[in-house]
C-alpha cells in the first residue's frame, strides 16, 4: 500500500474507503491550499475540490490525456488502481491542432479523409501508443473538443468519473496549468495529480519517459 | 476484431536439407553465391559480387533514415520502409519482432469476407515471412536485451531496398552485429528478397535453425487460394530467404514454387541486380528534380517511392488508399486512385495506368448491378471498391460513446462514375492508346454516360438537375446541383459522344466489335447531348464563380481560415451540424474543377474560384492540399503553393493525420506529384498539343521531371526564367499563353520575360 498526500487534510475521512479500493493509504498534505500542495510536491497528490464527490468505491476513473507518452505516469497510475478496485478507465483526450514537440507524441488528426475510418485508425493507433495496460481492464478512448479547461470539465460532468488523472508539467506562470487550474477549483471528481516525468532520449536507446515516480 | 486469412501448410511439399556446418562458408558472399547453383558445384565457383549491406551515402535525400528504437512511432516508420511492387507490400517490421510492431504482407487485389463486420472486405495480409530469431549462445537476442549501441534502418530510396543495422551490447558483455536487407523485387513482382547476417564475437550466432527449408503454404482469400512459398537457407550467422506469391486466377503469374525455384537457379546477386536495373528504369521514367529545396526534394522522392511500389501492370487490382503499407481503409480502392494516383502512371509509365484502368473495366458488371439496384442506367461504380466491384462502403459505425452514424458516402458520393471516365479519358488523350479505347476505355465512357442521363432529372424551370448527391467536400452531404458533379456528369456525356463517334470512324474489326458491343445508337448520343446542354452547373456570370451546390451561397458565410490554424477536420472541432449550415468545406470542391478540367475554366474564372473557396476550406481532407497547391501555381499564388506543397508532403512523414501507422496516403503521394508537374510545371494535354507553363516558387532554383505523352518521352527542364524541352520524337507542344505548334525531336528553348515565355527555339547540337 503506497502512501500518498491529499488536500485538503479534512477531506482524508471522506476519501478514505476510495483510498483504499486503489491500494493507497493517505497522509494529509502540509500545505494549505491545494494549489499550493501540487506546486511543492513531487509525489502523487490526492485533491478533492470543495465540489467533489468522493465515492467510497472507484468504479470509474478518468485519465486526461494530451496524446503524449509524458501522460504515461498517469496511464501506469490508472492501470494499477484499475487492478486493484475493479474501476473501467476512461481515457480522455481534447483535440488540438497545435503540434506535439514531445517525441512519440501522437498527433491528433488534422485532416479526416473518412471520419469512420479516420478516427477509428487515430483510435487504434492512440491504444497502441499509450493504452497497453493489464489483461482484462476495461478501457474506452473519449475524443472531445473544444477549449481544454471547457471540454474537460464538461466531459467529468457528463462521464461523472469517481477519480481524474492528470499529469502536471509543473508550469505555474501565469498562462501556464489553466487545466490544472479548473480541475483543483471545478472538478466535481477527486483529481489524482501527477507530475510530468522529464523525457530521455540518448542516440541509440529507446525513446521512452523513465519509469514514473511514486 | 483484425481479421486473418486462413492459412494452410500444403503438406509433402516442405523438405529440411542437413544444416551447414560452421565455417563452411566462410562470408555472406559465398553464401549468397551457394543461391540457384548445384551444391556440387560450390567449391568450385568463384565469389561473386553481392549486395553491399552500407546503406548509399552519395545523395541524403534519396534515402529515408530513422535511428534508435521509438516504440511510440514504430508502426509509423513500418509504413514508411514498405517495400511492395503493386503485387506484394511487406511493412518495414524488425525482423526479430517486439510488441511496439505491427508486421504484415499484402497482397494486391486479394481480399477476405469479413463476418460480422460492417466493412464486407478486407486485404489480405500474408506469412510474416521476414521473421528472424537471431541467437547469441542459445539465447534469442531483442532490441531489449542489453544496450542498443546503433540501431539504424534506411530506406534506399533509389534502389527499393530496406537497410537495417543493429549493434549492441549484450548483457554477457559481448558486442553483436547485426545487419539485413530487404526488397520487393520490381523485375520479378512475384518474389520478395531477404538477407541478414549476426555476428557476436567468439560466441556462436545464428538466425534460427541452422538448416535450408522450403515452405508453401495456401491463404484462403474470397476469391480463391493464394500460393505462398518461402525457401530459406541459414549457415554461420546469415541467412538468405526468398519468397514468392500466386494470387488466385492471376493466369498470367507462375506457382509460387515456380517462382522460387527460378530465384533460386538465379541467385540472389543476379535477382539484386535485376531489381535494381527495374528501379533505375521505373526512376529515369519518374524522377522529378528539385534543386533549391532539399526538403522537397526528399518529399518528392518518398512520394515518388511510394507511387512506383505500389502499382502494377496486370489489371488484376487496383491501387488501395494506402496502397500495401498498412491495414489503413481495409485496401478498399477509392476515387483516389483514378484522380490523384493514376496522372502519374500515365504520364511516367502507362502500363501500370492501364492496368489500374482494366481493373475497372473488369468490374463494371458490378458498377451496373448498382445503378440498377438504385434504379438507373448504366454504371454507377462503388464508392469503396475491393475484388468483385460490389459497394464495400461500411453503411455506418457505432463511436465508443454509443452514438451511430450513418455513412452516405456509398449511397450519394456519385462523382466516382465520371471520375473513373475521366481517368479513362485521360489515358487515352495521353497516350493514344487506341486498343485500350475500343477495348475498354469507350465502354467505361458509354455505360457511365448512360448512368448520368438517367441520373439527371428535369424540373419545372426546364433544365436538368442531379439531386442528393455528396461532392468532394463531404462535409454537406445531401445537396442537390453540385457543381462538380454535374459539370463532370456534363463532360462525361460528351466525352462519351466523341468516343463512340471516334471508334465509328475508325472501321476496323475490333472497332465494330467495340461498337456492336455498346449497342449505342444515334438516338442515344442525341439524348446525352440533350441532357449535357441541359444540366445546371451553378456558374454565375457576373462574379464568375461556381456556386458548389445550389444554396451554398445562402448559407452562413464562415471563414475557415478565421477559425483555426489550417489545416483542421472542421466538422471534429466545430460539429458537423454547424459546419453543415455554414460555408465552411472539407476540401477543393469548384476546385476540384478547375484541376481536373481546366480547359472548360478561363485563367480569370479560376482566379476568382481560387480566392473565393481558399479561404473557406479547413483542407480537412488530406486530398485537398494537393489540389490547391496546385491551382494557386497555375494563378501566380506560388508562395501559397509552396505551403500547400509542404503540407502535402508532411501528411505522411510528420504524420499529420496521426494515422500513418495505418498506410501511407497514396493520394496525397499521387497529388504532391501533380502539385508540381500540373501546378509549378504547368502541365497539360489537350487533343491538340501538350501545354507548358512552369512557374518555380522561390526558393526552387530548377525543376526537371520527364512524361510520356502519345508514345514519346518529352523531357521538361525549367528554371526561374529558361525552358527546355527534350523530345524523343515531333510533338506538339504550346508553352506559356502561345499557340501550339509542332517540334520536331530534339532540344528546344525558352526565355521567361515581362511578355512572358518566349517562343522554343530548337538548339542545334554540334
Amino acid at each position: 500500500m503506497r502512501t500518498i498526500e491529499i488536500t485538503p487534510p479534512k477531506a482524508i475521512s471522506r476519501a478514505t474507503r476510495m483510498a483504499e479500493s486503489a491500494g493507497w493509504s493517505l497522509e494529509p498534505s502540509k500545505e494549505s491550499g491545494a494549489e499550493k500542495a501540487v506546486v511543492n510536491t513531487r509525489e502523487p497528490i490526492l485533491v478533492v475540490p470543495a465540489h467533489a464527490k468522493v465515492s467510497r468505491k472507484l468504479s470509474k476513473i478518468m485519465v486526461v490525456h494530451e496524446g503524449s507518452p509524458l501522460v504515461t505516469p498517469a496511464m501506469e497510475m490508472a492501470d494499477e488502481i484499475a487492478c486493484q478496485s475493479g474501476a473501467d478507465i476512461v481515457v480522455l483526450h481534447v483535440l488540438s491542432m497545435k503540434r506535439p514537440f514531445t517525441p512519440g507524441s501522437l498527433p491528433s488528426p488534422r485532416f479526416t479523409d473518412n471520419p469512420g475510418y479516420a478516427m477509428e485508425e487515430w483510435r487504434v493507433e492512440f491504444f497502441r501508443r499509450f493504452c497497453q495496460l493489464s489483461e482484462g481492464l476495461q478501457v474506452n478512448l473519449e475524443v472531445t473538443s473544444g477549449e481544454p479547461a471547457v471540454a474537460i470539465s464538461d466531459a467529468i460532468r457528463r462521464i461523472k468519473p469517481n477519480l481524474v488523472l492528470v499529469t502536471w508539467k509543473g508550469k505555474t506562470e501565469p498562462g501556464h496549468s489553466r487545466v490544472l487550474r479548473m480541475l483543483l477549483r471545478d472538478s466535481i471528481s477527486p483529481v489524482l495529480v501527477l507530475r510530468e516525468p522529464t523525457l530521455v532520449r540518448k542516440p541509440g536507446t529507446t525513446i521512452a519517459p523513465p519509469a514514473s515516480s511514486g | 476484431m483484425r481479421p486473418y486469412a486462413q492459412i494452410t501448410p500444403m503438406s509433402a511439399r516442405r523438405r529440411k536439407t542437413a544444416s551447414a556446418k560452421a565455417g563452411e562458408t566462410s562470408n555472406l558472399e559465398e553464401l549468397l553465391e551457394s543461391f540457384g547453383k548445384p551444391a556440387k558445384n560450390r567449391s568450385e565457383r568463384k565469389p561473386l559480387a553481392v549486395p553491399s549491406l552500407l546503406p548509399p551515402k552519395e545523395d541524403p535525400s534519396w534515402n529515408i533514415v530513422t535511428e534508435g528504437v521509438d516504440p511510440f512511432r514504430e508502426r509509423e516508420f513500418e509504413s514508411w520502409f514498405t517495400v511492395s511492387n503493386g503485387i506484394v507490400g511487406t511493412r518495414g517490421s524488425v525482423e526479430e519482432g517486439n510488441d511496439a510492431s505491427d508486421p504484415a504482407t499484402f497482397i494486391g487485389g486479394t481480399y477476405v469476407e469479413l463476418a460480422g463486420s460492417t466493412n464486407k472486405r478486407d486485404l489480405v495480409s500474408g506469412p510474416n515471412w521476414t521473421e528472424l530469431t537471431p541467437l547469441v549462445g542459445d539465447e534469442p537476442v531483442t532490441l531489449r536485451t542489453g544496450t542498443i549501441l546503433l540501431h539504424q534502418r534506411v530506406l534506399d530510396l533509389r534502389n527499393g531496398i530496406l537497410i537495417r543495422t543493429w549493434r549492441q551490447n549484450l548483457p554477457s558483455g559481448t558486442l553483436m552485429t547485426y545487419r539485413s536487407g530487404r526488397f520487393a523485387s520490381m523485375a520479378d513482382p512475384q518474389l520478395l528478397v531477404l538477407w541478414a547476417e549476426i555476428k557476436a564475437g567468439y560466441i556462436p550466432a545464428e538466425l534460427g535453425e541452422s538448416y535450408e527449408v522450403k515452405e508453401l503454404s495456401e491463404i484462403m482469400t474470397s476469391s480463391g487460394a493464394i500460393e505462398f512459398g518461402s525457401l530459406t537457407r541459414n549457415a554461420s550467422g546469415r541467412t538468405v530467404r526468398l519468397a514468392a506469391v500466386k494470387r488466385p486466377g492471376a493466369e498470367n503469374e507462375q506457382s509460387a514454387e515456380e517462382v522460387l525455384n527460378q530465384a533460386d537457379q538465379n541467385g540472389i546477386a543476379k535477382l539484386l541486380s535485376r531489381h535494381k536495373a527495374a528501379w533505375k528504369q521505373r526512376w529515369q521514367e519518374a524522377e522529378v528534380i528539385v534543386e533549391g529545396d532539399s526538403e522537397a526534394q526528399r518529399s518528392l522522392r518518398f512520394a515518388l517511392y511510394h507511387l512506383i511500389s505500389a502499382g502494377e501492370d496486370s489489371g488484376y487490382a487496383s491501387i488501395g488508399a494506402r496502397g500495401l503499407t498498412g491495414r489503413g481503409y481495409h485496401g478498399h480502392v477509392f476515387w483516389d486512385t483514378e484522380v490523384f494516383v493514376l496522372p502519374f502512371f500515365i504520364a511516367t509509365h502507362p502500363q501500370t495506368a492501364k492496368g489500374l484502368l482494366q481493373y475497372r473495366h473488369r468490374l463494371l458488371p458490378a458498377a451496373r448491378a448498382k445503378a440498377a439496384l438504385f434504379g438507373y442506367r448504366g454504371a454507377l461504380y462503388p464508392w469503396e471498391s475491393a475484388d468483385t466491384g460490389e459497394e464495400v462502403t461500411p453503411p455506418g459505425m457505432t463511436t465508443s460513446s454509443g452514438k451511430t452514424i450513418q455513412f452516405l458516402t456509398g449511397l450519394q458520393e456519385h462523382h466516382i462514375a465520371a471520375d473513373v471516365s475521366w481517368a479513362a479519358w485521360r489515358y487515352w488523350q495521353w497516350t493514344g492508346d487506341e486498343e485500350f479505347l475500343t477495348t475498354a476505355g469507350a465502354e467505361i465512357l458509354v455505360e457511365t454516360a448512360r448512368f448520368w442521363a438517367s441520373r439527371a432529372r428535369r424540373r419545372r424551370d426546364g433544365r436538368l438537375h442531379i439531386a442528393k448527391v455528396i461532392g468532394p467536400d463531404e462535409y454537406h452531404d445531401s445537396v442537390d446541383d453540385n457543381a462538380f458533379t454535374n459539370v463532370l456528369a456534363r463532360w462525361n456525356l460528351e466525352r462519351a459522344s466523341e468516343a463512340v463517334e471516334f471508334i465509328s470512324g475508325l472501321d476496323d474489326k475490333d472497332s465494330r466489335n467495340c461498337l456492336a458491343n455498346m449497342g449505342v445508337k444515334q438516338a442515344e448520343l442525341k439524348r446525352w447531348r440533350r441532357v449535357a446542354s441541359g444540366l445546371v452547373d451553378g456558374f454565375q456570370s457576373s462574379t464568375g464563380l461556381y456556386e458548389q451546390f445550389a444554396g451554398y451561397f445562402r448559407l452562413k458565410d464562415m471563414v475557415a481560415a478565421n477559425l483555426a490554424e489550417r489545416p483542421f477536420p472542421a466538422d471534429l472541432l466545430l460539429g458537423s451540424n454547424r459546419i453543415r449550415r455554414s460555408q465552411v468545406i472539407k476540401q477543393a470542391d469548384v476546385l476540384m474543377l478547375a484541376h481536373m478540367l481546366p480547359e472548360l475554366m478561363p485563367p480569370d474564372i479560376i482566379k476568382a474560384n481560387y480566392r473565393y473557396y481558399e479561404p473557406r476550406s479547413s483542407h480537412g481532407s488530406s486530398l485537398s492540399p494537393a489540389i490547391h497547391a496546385s491551382i494557386a501555381a497555375r494563378v501566380g499564388a506560388l508562395d501559397e503553393a509552396l505551403t500547400y506543397f509542404r503540407m502535402v508532403a508532411a501528411i505522411d512523414l510528420n504524420d499529420e493525420m496521426g494515422n500513418a501507422a495505418q498506410g501511407i496516403h497514396m493520394a496525397a503521394m499521387g497529388g504532391l506529384w501533380q502539385a508540381v508537374v500540373s501546378g509549378f510545371g504547368g502541365i497539360r494535354a489537350d487533343k491538340d498539343a501538350l501545354w507548358v507553363d512552369p512557374h518555380l516558387p522561390e526558393p526552387w532554383q530548377r525543376l526537371a521531371f520527364p512524361i510520356s505523352f502519345r508514345g514519346h518521352s518529352i523531357y521538361v527542364d525549367a528554371t526561374r526564367d529558361s525552358l527546355t524541352l527534350t523530345l524523343s520524337a515531333p510533338t506538339r507542344i504550346a508553352v506559356g499563353t502561345g499557340l501550339p505548334a509542332t517540334l520536331a525531336g530534339g532540344r528546344h528553348t525558352a526565355k521567361l520575360s515581362g511578355d512572358g515565355w518566349s517562343e522554343l527555339k530548337q538548339v542545334v547540337e554540334a
